[in-house]
């Protein structure tokens, strides 16, 4: 099965556990305390993540503490935030293109184009 | 499932007409979307090339190769960079909305850019805090991504 950052953040738990180590790593236990599932279904989650690669478990005497590894997960959304920005500014450009073109005359939008074409097979 | 995509609707007001030949002419292209392009024709299969990056800044390779064609509603081209692993798709579909345009652009394949070997974000520099990256940037994404 294919692990990677989009499997990692399409569960809402899941995205719940990211935001939760963000800020530093946390026992898998005090995690588990935080969500109303079973301790199993979130130990699930955390080995998703960990296959995924979002999150690295280190075990300290008896705990077992993860931590998040954020570096593939800013990769991917800088990204998407890049091309969000980049399309957005074109977009607007596109418009203001359109303003500025000269309109044509009482053209007919609403022209009916009922070419059937594909519907009807050649039978030869 | 669906990756790192970005989805943006607009409407013009400007028939479908003119919204087509904005996206497909070379010379319109050049004026709005894409002054370095030096060739494009809207058939299935062309490919072009070209440099562009931002005015005064580092200029990176370009290669586009249209993978559909349908004249009036959609235009879709793969969009790469030869000098970097990856490789994504940019899609415009029109549809008439009154007398003015919808227009959907979606560019999807965005994962397939590996970050830290990628031209884009070089001069970007993001600065995001954590807290931002998960609660805004992540939250807009996947709520659009089909779980």
């Amino acid at each position: 099965m294919r692990r990677d950052v989009f499997q990692a953040i399409a569960d809402p738990t899941r995205r719940e556990i990211i935001k939760l180590i963000a800020q530093k790593p946390l026992p898998l236990n005090s995690i588990a305390e935080n969500f109303e599932v079973s301790r199993p279904a979130i130990s699930k989650h955390i080995r998703i993540l960990t296959e995924c690669g979002i999150v690295m478990i280190h075990t300290r005497g008896r705990e077992r503490y993860c931590e998040a590894q954020l570096q593939k997960l800013n990769e991917v959304t800088q990204w998407v935030d890049y091309f969000k920005t980049y399309w957005n500014q074109k977009l607007d450009a596109l418009g203001d293109f359109l303003e500025k073109q000269p309109q044509k005359p009482a053209s007919t939008p609403l022209k009916k184009k009922n070419k059937a074409y594909g519907k009807s097979k050649s039978r030869h | 499932m669906e990756k790192a995509k970005v989805v943006i609707e607009r409407t013009y007001n400007a028939s479908v007409e003119r919204v087509w030949k904005a996206l497909t002419d070379i010379d319109q292209m050049k004026q709005w979307y894409m002054p370095a392009l030096t060739s494009f024709e809207p058939k299935v299969g062309y490919e072009t090339g070209f440099s562009a990056g931002k005015p005064g800044g580092e200029q990176w390779l370009h290669a586009w190769k249209i993978t559909e064609v349908i004249p009036n509603k959609k235009i879709s081209y793969e969009w790469r960079y030869p000098d970097f692993p990856g490789n994504s798709l940019v899609t415009f579909e029109l549809s008439p909305d009154g007398e003015g345009t919808r227009l959907k652009l979606s560019h999807v394949g965005l994962e397939t850019f590996e970050g830290d070997k990628n031209p884009g974000l070089a001069p970007q520099n993001f600065e995001n805090g954590w807290d931002q990256l998960i609660n805004i940037l992540l939250k807009d994404f996947v709520e659009k991504v089909p779980a």
